[in-house]
Formats: C-alpha cells, structure tokens, sequence
C-alpha cells in the first residue's frame, strides 16, 4: 500500500518543502496547517507517518503530539519533529510524550528523508508510476574496484551505450558519490581491502538514496567464500571475472529495469521492424519474446499493418529461432498483419531440414521486402 | 513601580555573543535552505538612527521591504526583525522553494509572507536555541509579516537593541534585534 506522509506545519513555504522533498518516492503527501486539522485529518487517512511542526496557531504540537498518543486509533502513528524549537529541555519534554525522532530547521531535505526512509519504506517512484526508461536513456554507473584496469576495461565495454560509468578506488569515496548523486546502478570488488565490500553493501542499503539501487559484486570464479557471502548478504547479482562484458550489459540493463525492446522493435515509413541480432542467445530470445506481443499490438495500434522479421545477422537456425519465428508469425495474424521475412541463403539453407520452416522464403533485401509488403499479402511462404 | 529589566550584557549575553551567534543563525538558514552566502558586512552602535536602505534623493521613492518578524519569550526575551528588498524576498522565496518566477508571480504576495516569515522564524530559532544552550531557554512565537516603506529604524526601544546589516548576492539584509533578559 502506499504510504501516506502527513505534514503539520503552519507554513505553506514548509509544507512545499517537504512536499517536493518526497516526490521522487512513492507516497502521498498530506496537507494541515495546524494541530486541529492535522488530528482531523489523521483520523480520516490514517498516514504512516506525521511530520509534526511544534509552534502553530490553533493547536500547537505539542498539544496535538498529547492528543494523538492518547487517542487509541492514531498513537501508534509515528511522529517526526520538524521545527526550529531545538532547545534541549523543549526536545526532552517533547520526546517524553512519542516522537520517533526530530529534525531541527532550517533542515537538508536529504535529512528529512534519511530519517523518514528510517521509519516508514520508502521505495523510488518506478514503473508504473513513471515512464520506464529505456535502454537508450543516460545513466550513471558507479563501480568501486581498487584496481584502475578493471575500471578501464568496464568503461571500454560499455562505451557503446548511453551509460557514464565513473570509477571510484574506496568505499569512503562511494559514499560520497551516493550522497551527491545517487548512480542508477553499483558495481564493487568484492576484493577491497578489509572487507569493505560488505560494510559498503550494507551502507547502501541502510541509505534511503541507495537501498533499491542494484548492486552487483564483481569477483574473480575461484573466490568462492566471498561470492557466498555477497549471496548472503543480498548483492542484486555476481559478475565473475574475467568479465563477460555482453553478459555484464544485459544483467545490468535487466537490473535497472530498463526498456530494452528498442534494440529490437523499430517503426519508420508505416512498416515495423523486428531484427534478432546475431548473438542470438536465450536470453535475447525471451527478452525478444517478451516484448513480441505489445509492441506488434502497439504498431497496429497505431495504424501500422506491416511486419518485416529481419534475421540477417543470424549465422544459422536453432530451436530457439523457430520457436520465436513462429510465436511471431502467430502473432501477426491474430493482430491480421502482413509480415515479410527477411534472411540469408545459410538460413534457406537451414530451413529445409524442419518440416514446420520447410516452406519459409526469405527475401534479402530490405527493399524487397517493403515492395513485397506494399504490393500486399504475407512474404513468408514459398 | 516598574522594576527596570537588567540589561542582558549583565546576564553573560554580550554585543560579541549576540553577534556572533546571529551571524552564524543568518548564515545557516541561508547555506541550508537557499544554497546562497550570507555575510555579515557590519554592526551599528545601539542608539543609533539605521538606514534600512541607502539614502534615496529627493522625489525619489523608498524600495518596499518585507520584514519578518519573530519574537521569543522564556528566559531571555527577545524579537527578530529581518528586513528584505522586495525583490529580494522574492529571489529568495524562489530559492527556498525551487520555483520559477512564474511561480511567485502567480502567488502574488502569499508565497513571499510566507517565505519570508519562515525564514525569519528559522533564523530567529537557530539563535534562540543557540542561547537556550548557554543558560537562556526560551520559546519562539508565531511569526509575523509586514511590508513596509521605511527609510531608517529610530531608537526608543526599552529592550536592548542591535542593528546589523548582511550581505548576499550584492543586497543588503538588515537584521534587527531587541533582546532582554528576563523574566
């Protein structure tokens, strides 16, 4: 359920602040401008946590603070302080009555929601609630190796994408790099001196900032007593080394969530694309399969009626291939498009010894098959 | 007859302590909640006539000021005045909230008074904490807003007063406190 955070302050400049301070997360805010309000209006929503202003008109907090611990529906709600009333014996005499913890204005948002994120869960606004991003998108990797090659060689790898990777030797310098900006995703050497790699994990992961951000230990296939113990303490994923840097992208892709299907799915000129790239593993056969479905209703959605299935870059036939080629197929003429395929003369070749594929014809070019297409009818079949 | 209030520099609260403290109040809540620098650029001898803003020429109107104004009452009373440039009150608020200009257009007044009033009230928290912590506890009041058109701040207070003038971003902000021990 989502978490309801009720803010009692007099000031709207106050309830603004905190308000833009919690919308990267998933909660609603709730507005009182006074203790009379804030008890109304914390017996109607029931919030998981109250943010508490002390000097109010109407009914102050201190008075609204007594109130809400004796009303047995609401004590158990936690309350934050937030107010300029930082003297020591006021603190005392508020803390006697309940308050989970206090935050002294003027007041850095981050704090705010350190200390919150320690009461109530306080999880990233994700999919669903925003749009996914894509595998096209920018994003910030941090990795923490101690060794500038590895670093070296993970930045070269992922070049290609629109990922900035930034390398940091220490866990003191992470952290640092976490509290400025939080990376999308973490990448430590379980092989930092002192076994800093598990006191880091469990750093990020007591930090509001940084406990859903993926965290992958990167650790040579021998070292298996660390790789247990980064199992154990809960790292997202382990890279082994030497690193299989096509692996390590599409794990990190998968870990950020990110919307991959444009690697694969494109539309220009009323024809949609579908290419299967020739490093056709099973992964990218089920990420392929997964995304088959809703981006051929998306294009006929859309208007587009016309399907060209590119299998050019693919050295031969597997299983795999079939199974996928006929989902799609399937999928086309349940969505009532026309669909073109197109190959090479090693997949005709190929295609004879299935009795199912016996009868697939490739085009070759991509002219061919937008001609075909637009001269109408399925492409497919010899 | 009124027993006279023992004025605070008997009481330990000396012209250096108040300054001192006041400066490092003004210069959080500016670091903290607008990202910006404030420096305290000088202080003016109680008793003294102040000019809130440079003198203007004749004919020539005096630029509007907001000042916030918050007072505190326990073992040391007090009030705090702070005194901001209209348009600066707003290049503040703006900070304060992250919000364009539009958005302090479309408040109007609302969103400044407001602003400004927090402003003050933090500042006016952070140094009566400041005392509480050295033996004067006291508890703040609800903040107050004005605006006003004033050249200079005349003496006649019965409580002590200090006057002292910040800079930031090239503008003055004028900060007046009236302080007493008591009760």
């Amino acid at each position: 359920m989502r978490n309801k955070i009720l803010t009692v302050d007099d000031s709207k400049t106050v309830r603004v602040i905190v308000k833009n301070a919690f919308k990267p997360y998933d909660c609603e805010i709730l507005e009182a401008s006074n203790g009379v309000e804030g008890l109304a209006l914390a017996g109607k929503e029931l919030p998981s946590l109250i943010l508490l202003d002390v000097t109010m008109p109407v009914m102050d907090g201190v008075e609204t603070l007594t109130k809400l611990k004796s009303d047995a529906q609401l004590k158990s709600i936690p309350v934050l302080m937030l107010t300029a009333e930082g003297g020591r014996d006021q603190v005392i005499k508020i803390a006697k009555i309940g308050v989970r913890d206090y935050v002294i204005k003027p007041f850095k948002e981050d704090v705010l929601i350190e200390k919150a994120g320690r009461i109530i869960e306080l999880k990233p606004l994700t999919e669903g609630t925003v749009r996914a991003k894509s595998i096209t998108d920018p994003a910030m990797i941090l990795v923490v190796d101690d060794k500038p090659a590895i670093i070296e060689q993970i930045k070269q790898g992922l070049k290609h994408t629109p990922w900035t990777v930034h390398g940091v030797a220490t866990s003191g310098e992470a952290i640092d790099c976490c509290t400025l900006s939080p990376p999308d995703m973490i990448i430590i050497s379980l092989s930092l001196p002192e076994e800093s790699a598990f006191s880091l994990f469990r750093a990020l992961r007591s930090t509001v900032k940084t406990k859903f951000t993926p965290v992958f230990g990167l650790v040579v296939k021998t070292d298996t007593v660390a790789l247990q113990q980064a199992q154990m303490v809960g790292y997202s994923t382990i890279i082994t080394k030497p690193i299989d840097l096509l692996d390590l992208e599409a794990r990190m892709a998968k870990a950020m969530n990110l919307d991959t299907s444009q690697r694969y799915f494109s539309v220009d000129d009323s024809f949609l694309t579908m290419t299967i790239p020739d490093n056709s593993s099973q992964a990218v056969l089920t990420e392929v399969s997964v995304y088959l479905k809703p981006r051929f209703s998306e294009a006929v959605d859309a208007g587009i009626g016309r399907a060209i299935i590119d299998l050019r870059a693919l050295k031969g036939l597997h299983m795999g291939i079939i199974k996928l080629l006929v989902q799609t197929m399937q999928t086309c003429r349940e969505l009532g498009m026309s669909y073109a395929l197109l190959g090479n003369v090693q997949l005709a070749n190929d295609c004879r010894g299935f009795e199912d594929t016996k009868n697939w014809r490739f085009l070759e070019s991509m002219e061919e098959a937008r001609n075909s297409l637009s001269a109408g009818g399925r492409a497919d079949e010899a | 007859m009124t027993v006279p209030t023992p004025p605070p520099e008997s009481q330990g609260l000396t012209e250096t302590v108040i300054r001192e403290r006041l400066a490092r109040s003004l210069k959080d809540v500016f670091r903290i909640m607008l990202r910006r620098p404030i420096e305290l650029c000088d202080n003016l001898t109680q008793g003294d006539s102040v000019f809130i803003t440079p003198p203007v020429g004749a004919g020539e109107a005096l630029p509007t000021h907001i000042m916030g104004s918050v007072a505190f009452t326990g073992k040391v009373n007090g009030t705090l005045n702070l005194y901001f440039q209209e348009d600066f009150a707003a290049v503040c608020t703006r900070l304060l909230l992250r919000a364009n200009e539009d958005y302090t257009k479309r408040t109007a007044d609302t969103a400044v008074k407001d602003a400004m009033g927090e402003i003050t009230n933090m500042s006016a928290g952070v140094f009566k904490n400041s005392l509480a912590a050295i033996g004067f506890p006291s508890r703040l009041v609800l903040p107050k807003v004005f605006r006003c058109r004033l050249g200079s701040m005349e003496p006649g207070y019965t409580a002590s007063r200090y006057v002292y003038h910040f800079m930031s971003a090239e503008t003055r902000v004028v900060v007046e406190l009236l302080i007493k021990a008591g009760p």
